[in-house]
């Protein structure tokens, strides 16, 4: 592990948030912020968490990025606020914060700071790096423990993109989805049809490797929804809701939520208990290869579908009020 | 080693917090909750950190680092952008009807 290197990344994490929050601009600032992802990806990734790495390089650095864009091109008509209150003294308005967030981070400091120095592995994580081979047939500890362990938890998780998709498409619906820009220049657009079978391998690789190697269903699912946006933003906003209609979307998502429930019912109804993976009749098979690992592939495929068919249906509903005001 | 990640991983949280605290563009407000959210994601990965551990993928080569934190995260990490989409879509909502990003002109929501 190399110190120095971590150190500095550290250094450029808490440099690049400080001028996220103190640029004026937002646009700056979104990028400045995306870039701290990047950051954060990197240190996941050397801090020996490749799960962690991929999901914040695809989830918070590029899909959050696109949606902080549309976000804000929704609203540039709109003048922005001044920074702070200018009626207010300012006192209030920064120093008493400020005060507050440094006594709350010093006191933090102090409880972590006793956490720091030598540390061993907790008997249940000791357990899951010695046992998940025998005990769900995965290579991959982390999908194991997300899609066997505490399957649980991941259908909770499902729901609450399930929430998030609803509460998004309520708040934003009646916007009319027109036809509008042409999308850019012919070169980009053959280049992106060259590009997208290999984007789309590269999605189903993840999603299909989920168990043995770094990634899943949800990376795979948000490369998915990434494609969706690319073609938005390369094709105009009208191509791909022409050839996917936002109906089959909520096919696709509801299928991802009923195919989880069912792997799940079928452990109850094998008499193993709800979303029991080898206990169920689902086979472990060599262990390392494509068919392996019980019910996991299943349950890969059911929150990919869940989480693209999600995220990018989160994406078109904010495109929709953008064409209805620019009219 | 790990205390430089505690220290970073508190830095943003508060640096987050006073974002929300300060500023009055509700943008600003998210960009202080995603930094909250960096923070605690990187407490938990710097935690689960152990010197000399591989990452957690079979088979391991000596010990490995904590995997339990790792599946926390990834789940903070996914339910995270699923709630900086929702406040998006309050914004634009908001922004529709008050013609405003203002968060202290907001009054309607005052109780």
């Amino acid at each position: 592990m190399n110190v120095s290197l971590l150190a500095v990344l550290y250094l450029f994490i808490a440099v690049t948030a400080l001028v996220a929050v103190l640029l004026e601009d937002l646009l700056s600032a979104f990028i400045t912020l995306s870039f701290t992802g990047v950051l954060m990806a990197t240190v996941f990734a050397l801090l020996r968490a490749p799960d962690v790495a991929l999901t914040q390089a695809i989830i918070n650095s590029g899909l959050v990025t696109s949606l902080l864009l549309v976000a804000y091109s929704q609203t540039r008509k709109t003048p922005h606020p001044p920074e702070v209150c200018d009626e207010c003294p300012s006192w209030l308005q920064v120093k008493v914060p400020a005060f507050v967030c440094s006594v709350l981070g010093l006191l933090l400091f102090r409880g972590l700071y006793s956490l720091a120095g030598e540390r061993s592995l907790p008997e249940a994580s000791a357990h899951y790096l010695a046992r998940t081979l025998e005990e769900t047939g995965a290579l991959n500890v982390v999908g194991a423990l997300l899609l066997d362990y505490r399957a649980f938890d991941t259908l909770g998780e499902t729901t609450v993109i399930f929430a998030a998709v609803s509460g998004v498409s309520i708040l934003l619906s009646g916007g009319k989805r027109v036809h509008s820009g042409h999308g850019l220049s012919y070169i980009v657009k053959r280049g992106m049809a060259l590009l997208t079978p290999f984007i789309l391998l590269y999605a189903a690789s993840i999603l299909f490797l989920g168990h043995l190697t770094p990634g899943g269903g949800f990376q795979g699912g948000s490369v998915f929804a990434t494609v969706a946006i690319l073609m938005c933003v390369v094709y105009g906003t009208g191509f791909e809701a022409s050839r996917i209609s936002s109906k089959s979307k909520e096919t696709l998502e509801a299928g991802g939520a009923i195919l989880f429930v069912l792997v799940g019912l079928l452990g109850i109804a094998w008499g193993a208990g709800f979303l029991s993976n080898l206990p169920a009749p689902f086979s472990a098979g060599t262990p390392g290869s494509l068919l392996s690992a019980g019910s996991m592939p299943l349950l890969n495929i059911a929150v990919g579908l869940k989480v693209g068919a999600g995220l990018s249906s989160i994406f078109y509903a904010m495109i929709k009020i953008l064409e209805l005001e620019d009219e | 080693m790990s205390i430089m990640g505690f220290a970073t991983a508190v830095f943003l949280f508060c640096l987050g917090l006073f974002t929300v605290l300060t500023r009055r563009s509700a943008f600003k407000t998210v960009i202080g909750l995603m930094l909250m959210e960096s923070g605690v994601l990187l407490l938990l990965v710097s935690w689960a950190y152990i010197p000399g551990g591989g990452p957690p993928i079979l088979p391991l080569q000596g010990t490995g680092v904590d995997p339990l934190p790792h599946a926390l995260t990834l789940t903070a990490i996914v339910i995270g952008a699923c709630d900086i989409a929702l406040a998006f879509a309050f914004i634009m909502k908001l922004e529709r009807f008050e013609k405003s990003v203002d968060v202290d002109r907001f009054r309607r929501l005052r109780g």
